[in-house]
């Protein structure tokens, strides 16, 4: 009796062991996630592609509007009533903290477009392609944004407060002008995987635009010749209802935390065809009754993020010309841009003029502390500030590249 | 699963419709030593599963089927609680029998069976292990309770227990001695009636910090007690969830009546009561005190519950309805909760017995705006100088944020008793819950311009989780002197998680607010999750001359969520106790001394999807939906391993005092650390998981009780429970330290306890070029942290009295304590910033570093001269309060806190003088104050909530946080 009794208790051990395993391995699939390896297969590329650009379209609006905030063309107070991010102070005041949340979630991002980008490219060539349209579709965005991803990396971020480039993959830190070359090479490599007229003359402005921040001006010129032209759409980051532009939610009509400087508004005042143009303003009140100007020219949440045009292409291309590189007639490349605003002709051009005109033509399109820090325009803080946002802390703990 | 209950009733009920014919009568009468009578004593002949309870008089009486009687001889066992349990042998010859009892006072409750193990129970006079019980029931008959966090915080040794907000409904969390392991969120895990409950913190479209607790669904009135195994030590046999102990709920079940067995006993009250704020926000912290405190108000409570028990020695029910209300002291903060239970047991035979629970609750949560968001009523008037100034408050009083729960908890049991000395045990649970959250910003107003054209959001998450229990226990003995008890069983648990989302905008009418009405869609997700957990354990317990006892056993694990390469883990535990009391030269007045000691390992489960190596997920934006990264995970991660080891004795002496120490040492190996890749890598979604951590913790917890005075008229009872705890992170495989909390100030890293505030000094001010102190970069700081204290007590502790007087009135209090603790004051340092305190402001006028609103500034001051030492000296002091020198912002938060007291009284002896008893059993009324005072140094709102929630790394954290209420409460309990 007993040793039946003593089976009783094992015999459930005996048969369950295994069935244990089995139980819980019987799980219904995961619907919100897939694994990595299913991804490199031609059917998933355009999905890959998707989500490159997705990234792409997350990092470009809001590095661009940090970018902005750090320039002397926005900037941040706590009187205005919608203000409440200190880390916003941090950025315009150039007195940025290691621990920066705001510009540790942007570098976070950059980094990850970067090595969505990167990715592509190699699952692409992991790929054997019953389509070359859609490798070719893979190869053109991977290295477009992976070059666009370099840029924003050398332009941005900065080891110390001007010690600007940026690190790959927990590597050594590089320097801007190495970070850049790297953007122009992925740049070239863009062109290789396109014949689309339009295509390639967007990424020529953007070589030309990775020169300038070179200020290497001579191969800018180059690239510029060969960029867009009058009647290109603009190459822009698309946004959407659920994924909104930065400029919208911080900057903009969502909720006014940055508000631009006073010049903008002595811009229309000084012509107020600009305000339906080019300037796009409306105020907010502060609780001292102080009128702050704050930009519209994104109003939407799905609204585009201009990243290049026709427009600055020329712009580049008249630089160019006033510094001795290029051909062509500078004051007319300027004027075709105003003819196209509707705004009246200069009669004359000189690199302050083009300045003042990149910084009208350029608003809120993150470009204006490249234009500082390539020294086209004066710094506008005193002592020792930050001139370009800081690898953040998260990099420079996990990075034993780094000092810590 | 309805078919699944019905059919289970139907069993259950069957059997009580078969009583026999024939029957011969046992009786007698139940007194303690004083000769008082004891009412609602059970008196049970176990054999033949049959008894009865007292009457009001004392007196039992219950029929036994004349067939049943064969001269055969069985144990008539009288209990009562609070009384030491009494039997004698009885021989059934047919005639009627009279048998009196007469009861020894338990004062310690030893005599009580408590949980020791996932099948075991054993009294706490001979547990091996350190064993916690709370009597639910009683602690109900002096005091009113919200939900289940009021009846456990402060009341077992060794247990600490948060509520993160003053949110009606808001969450909680633990921590567990010295808080297990490095991983997961330190919580236990709970069951209730042997279904595991689903113990999340629901958080939703977000609130700012806080979330929603679904055991806040839980009704108190209807637990009968609650047990807790602390750890591995105890709770190994729960596998790999055991690692911050077991909580075991046990709801009220149906008791055999006083006289006449088919009897029932229905039991009403009605609690009325308020809740009201403890801080009173000061001018001289906040210029706009006056604007916060005036947001606060008295939320009223209301209850009525009813309950009704009874039934016969076949089948035993209790039901019950409550329906609590309950406002906050926020506006928006408020609770309806409408639960109902029906608890069956059925004994159909012999060697059979059936239990069927069930529980349905309807809780409706409305849930106010606090912590780090703009729409807070907090953060809109004690963050900033002019309050409102991001949203008016008419517009925040529009918003709606409100949360429906459903949920059904049941579980059916059987235990079975094929031949003598073996007993079959299985158990069936569900846990099926809906949680549906809409939160509502009407069109017209203006949320920081945000929303302005309204926002409606709806959340839903279904949970819905089994668990299946199964074990075989077999009792023999071995050289007729070893007592032994094995069991062998499974144990397999089942969850699916569904959850969607959708939200929208740009309402054109303020009048229809579905979200079919929004003219566009803003966000939208769906979510899924699937996992189980089995385990398979067998253990062993010998007993020697019941002075011995000795528990060995093992437990297999197997979980979904272990990793790809790692199938199953295995936990050991052993166990050991004496009672020294029975040896010879142990002092007489030692009515117990018990030696225990015990080790025991679980373990923590990585998350569902740790062991797969990399994961993406779809995003949607201006592109369509593309690949973008989801999780980065690990095909090699295993479970965190807990090592426990305790010692500790239980003695009760002189007829007055009782002593339980406890000292205990966990390890944990294999902990799973995060190694976060640097951002430049782009494989930062998540950290990527690898068991390369250890930590130890090591404390003790006593709990000293003592019965001074003890009688029918006046009895008192002292209890003290003091707790020590440290915990020390010993390796992270190399991995960076963590980081977190607002300004990155606490840490998990190698050296320190975890969760520990760790940030920069300041080492003075810096100048502008003008010799004005620099505002804009800031004073100057080290460029290494140090260790400011930690987040989590080392010393807790609580007091308890419980004093009868005058025979029928009841004083009962409770305070707990804490020591060795520090709150982050964020409130203060951002408020400073936004130019709201005073002596910050003073600092900025007198040092000329900004001008400030009319109103604000101090023009009364003179403004200093930079370069002068009064100027040198004001900027030194200014430096300290710059909101950038975090570690000012830390704060010594000790506190005392008078936590409950109640006074109360039992009108019975009344009724029976007015020979009311007929038609009123028992009438009790009662007044009772929780939270009445909060002593501390603390200088904010107060010491136990936390701006993030109660599921996060980040702790005791103040922003903007809804203080924990006052809350008075009067209560009437009619039993008829």
């Amino acid at each position: 009796m007993k040793k039946i009794k003593y089976l009783l208790i094992a015999l459930p051990l005996i048969f369950l062991s295994p069935a244990c395993e089995d139980y819980i391995s019987n799980v219904d699939p995961l619907i919100d996630r897939v694994q990595d390896e299913l991804l490199t297969s031609e059917a998933q590329t355009v999905f890959v592609v998707r989500g490159v650009q997705q990234r792409f379209s997350v990092v470009a609006s809001q590095i661009s509007c940090q970018m902005d905030l750090l320039s002397d063309q926005m900037w941040y107070t706590n009187d205005n009533p919608a203000a409440s991010f200190p880390t916003f102070e941090e950025i315009d005041k150039g007195a940025i903290l290691l621990v920066n949340a705001t510009i540790t979630g942007t570098y976070r991002q950059l980094g990850e477009l970067r090595f969505f980008a990167d990715d592509l490219v190699k699952r692409a060539n992991a790929i054997t392609f019953k389509d070359a349209a859609l490798k070719n579709l893979a190869l053109y965005n991977g290295n477009l944004y992976g070059g666009i991803a370099r840029f924003y990396m050398a332009i941005g971020f900065a080891l110390t407060e001007n010690q600007p480039g940026g690190i790959y993959d927990g590597g050594p830190f590089l320097p801007a002008s190495q970070i850049l070359d790297d953007a122009i090479a992925k740049y070239r490599a863009a062109l290789t995987a396109t014949t689309v007229p339009r295509e390639i003359r967007i990424v020529n402005s953007l070589l030309a635009k990775a020169y300038f921040a070179k200020q290497d001006y001579t191969n800018a010129a180059t690239s510029a010749a060969l960029g867009m032209i009058s009647g290109d759409a603009d190459f822009t980051a698309l946004n959407s209802d659920v994924s909104s532009i930065y400029y919208w939610g911080f900057a903009g009509v969502g909720r006014v935390q940055i508000v631009v400087d006073d010049r903008f508004t002595g811009y229309v005042t000084a012509d107020p065809r600009e305000a339906t143009s080019r300037i796009r303003l409306a105020t907010v009140t502060g609780t001292s009754r102080r009128v702050y100007p704050y930009q519209i020219k994104y109003n939407l949440q799905a609204s585009p993020f201009i990243m290049m045009t026709w427009r600055e292409n020329n712009l580049m291309r008249a630089e160019c010309i006033l510094r001795g590189q290029g051909t062509g007639d500078a004051l007319a490349l300027v004027n075709a841009n105003r003819t196209h605003h509707g705004l009246l002709p200069l009669t004359a051009i000189t690199l302050p003029v083009i300045y003042v005109e990149r910084d009208k033509e350029l608003f809120v399109q993150g470009t204006r502390l490249m234009d500082q820090n390539r020294g086209a325009v004066p710094w506008h803080l005193t002592g020792t500030t930050w001139r370009y946002m800081p690898i953040p802390n998260t990099e420079r703990l996990a990075n034993p590249n780094l000092p810590k | 699963m309805r078919k699944l209950i019905l059919s289970l009733l139907f069993l259950a009920i069957i059997p009580s419709l078969m009583l026999g014919q024939g029957t011969f009568r046992v009786m007698g009468k139940i007194t303690d030593k004083t000769g008082e009578p004891l009412i609602g004593a059970n008196v049970f002949i176990q054999a033949l599963n049959t008894g009865a309870a007292t009457d009001i008089d004392g007196k039992y009486s219950f029929e036994v089927p004349k067939e049943l009687a064969k001269n055969q001889s069985v144990e008539l066992t009288a209990s009562f609680v609070g009384y030491k349990q009494k039997s004698v042998t009885i021989v059934l010859t047919g005639s009627s029998i009279q048998q009196d009892f007469v009861l020894d006072e338990d004062i310690f409750q030893s005599e009580e069976i408590v949980v020791t193990g996932i099948a075991s129970k054993t009294s706490k006079a001979v547990a091996e292990v350190s064993v916690a019980r709370i009597a639910a029931a009683d602690l109900q008959q002096v005091n009113a309770y919200g939900g289940l966090s009021q009846l456990i915080g402060g009341k077992v040794s060794g247990v600490q227990l948060k509520t993160s907000s003053g949110n009606v409904g808001s969450g909680w969390s633990f921590f567990v001695r010295g808080g297990g392991g490095l991983n997961g969120d330190g919580q236990p895990t709970i069951y209730v009636d042997g279904v595991r409950l689903d113990n999340a913190e629901i958080i939703g479209y977000g609130a700012g910090g806080q979330g929603t607790s679904i055991l806040s669904n839980l009704n108190a009135n209807d637990i009968d007690k609650i047990e807790f195994l602390k750890g591995p030590a105890a709770a190994a046999m729960y596998g790999t969830n055991g690692s911050n102990g077991v909580v075991l709920i046990t709801t009220k079940s149906g008791k055999l009546l006083p006289g006449l067995a088919q009897a029932i006993s229905v039991d009403y009250r009605f609690n009325y009561g308020f809740n009201e704020r403890v801080f009173k926000y000061s001018k001289d912290q906040f210029l706009s005190a006056d604007d916060a405190n005036r947001q606060f108000k008295k939320g009223p409570i209301r209850e009525h519950f009813l309950s009704a028990t009874g039934g016969n020695p076949n089948l035993r029910y209790y039901t019950s309805f409550e329906k609590r209300q309950e406002t906050g002291i926020m506006p928006m903060s408020a609770s309806d909760r409408n639960s109902v239970r029906l608890n069956l047991s059925s004994f159909p035979s012999d060697n059979l017995s059936l239990k069927v629970n069930s529980n349905f609750v309807n809780n409706k949560i409305d849930r106010p705006s606090n912590d780090n968001i703009i729409y807070g009523f907090l953060g809109n008037t004690i963050f900033r100088a002019v309050s409102f100034g991001w949203v008016r408050e008419e517009d925040l009083l529009a918003i709606r944020d409100g949360a429906v729960i459903n949920q059904f908890v049941g579980s059916a049991n059987a235990s079975y008793k094929p031949i003598e000395d073996l007993e079959l045990n299985a158990g069936i649970g569900i846990d099926n819950s809906e949680y549906r959250q809409e939160r509502y910003f009407p069109p017209g107003r203006n949320y920081a311009g945000l929303i302005t054209t309204g926002e409606k959001s709806i959340f839903d998450r279904k949970n819905k989780q089994f668990t299946y229990d199964f074990n075989a226990a077999y009792t023999y003995n071995l050289f007729d002197m070893i007592d032994i008890r094995s069991i062998a069983g499974g144990q397999f648990f089942a969850r699916t998680v569904s959850s969607t989302n959708v939200q929208g905008t740009d309402f054109n009418s303020n009048l229809i607010s579905n979200l079919g009405a929004a003219g566009r869609i803003t966000g939208y997700g769906e979510g899924f999750t699937d996992e189980k957990q089995g385990g398979l354990f067998t253990e062993h317990s010998f007993s020697y001359l019941n002075q011995y006892f000795l528990t060995l056993g093992l437990r297999r694990d197997y979980a979904t969520a272990i990793g790809q390469e790692a199938g199953a883990i295995t936990y050991p535990k052993a166990s050991f106790a004496i009672r020294l009391d029975k040896y010879d030269f142990t002092p007489d007045f030692f009515n117990l001394l018990k030696l225990r000691v015990a080790y025991g390992e679980s373990g923590f489960l990585p998350s569902t999807v740790d062991a797969i190596p990399l994961l993406w997920r779809a995003e949607t934006g201006g592109y369509g939906a593309g690949a973008v990264l989801s999780n980065i995970g690990n095909a090699k991660i295993e479970p965190e391993r807990i090592k426990e080891f305790e010692v500790g004795f239980d003695t009760e002496f002189l007829d007055m005092f009782s002593w339980e120490v406890t000292y205990y040492r966990q390890n944990a190996i294999n902990s799973i650390v995060g190694k976060i890749n640097p951002p430049s890598t782009g494989l930062t979604i998540t950290s990527q998981p690898f068991n390369v951590g250890k930590m130890e913790n090591w404390g003790f917890e006593s709990l000293l009780q003592v019965n001074p005075i003890k009688g029918t008229d006046y009895n008192l009872n002292l209890s003290l429970i003091w707790n020590y705890q440290e915990n020390k992170v010993t390796d992270m495989g190399g991995a960076s330290p963590l980081y977190y909390g607002f300004n990155s100030v606490q840490t998990i890293q190698v050296g320190l306890p975890k969760f520990q505030y760790y940030t920069f000094d300041l080492l003075k001010p810096r100048y502008t070029a003008a010799g004005l102190y620099n505002h804009t970069v800031g004073p100057e700081f080290t460029t290494t942290r140090s260790d400011y204290g930690s987040p989590i007590p080392n010393h807790t502790g609580s007091f308890t009295l419980n004093f009868k007087f005058l025979k029928n009135f009841t004083l009962y209090g409770f305070a707990e304590w804490a020591l060795n603790f520090k709150v982050y004051n964020y409130t203060q340092a951002f408020s400073a910033r936004f130019g709201n305190v005073p002596e910050y402001n003073r600092y900025i006028w007198i040092l000329g570093l900004a001008e400030l609103a009319p109103g604000v500034a101090p023009t009364h001051l003179p403004k200093l001269t930079p370069g002068t030492p009064e100027y040198t000296k004001a900027a030194e002091e200014f430096a300290k309060l710059d909101w950038r020198n975090y570690k000012n912002w830390i704060e010594d938060a000790d506190y005392l806190i008078i936590r409950e007291v109640s006074l109360s009284y039992d009108f019975t002896d009344l009724l029976k003088e007015f020979d009311a008893t007929t038609y009123v059993k028992g009438l009790y009324a009662g007044f009772s104050v929780r939270n009445l005072a909060r002593i501390t140094k603390y200088s904010g709102a107060d010491v136990e909530f936390n701006a993030t929630g109660s599921r996060t790394a980040a702790r005791s954290i103040d922003f903007g946080t809804l203080q924990t209420p006052r809350t008075v409460n009067f209560w009437l309990r009619i039993g008829i």
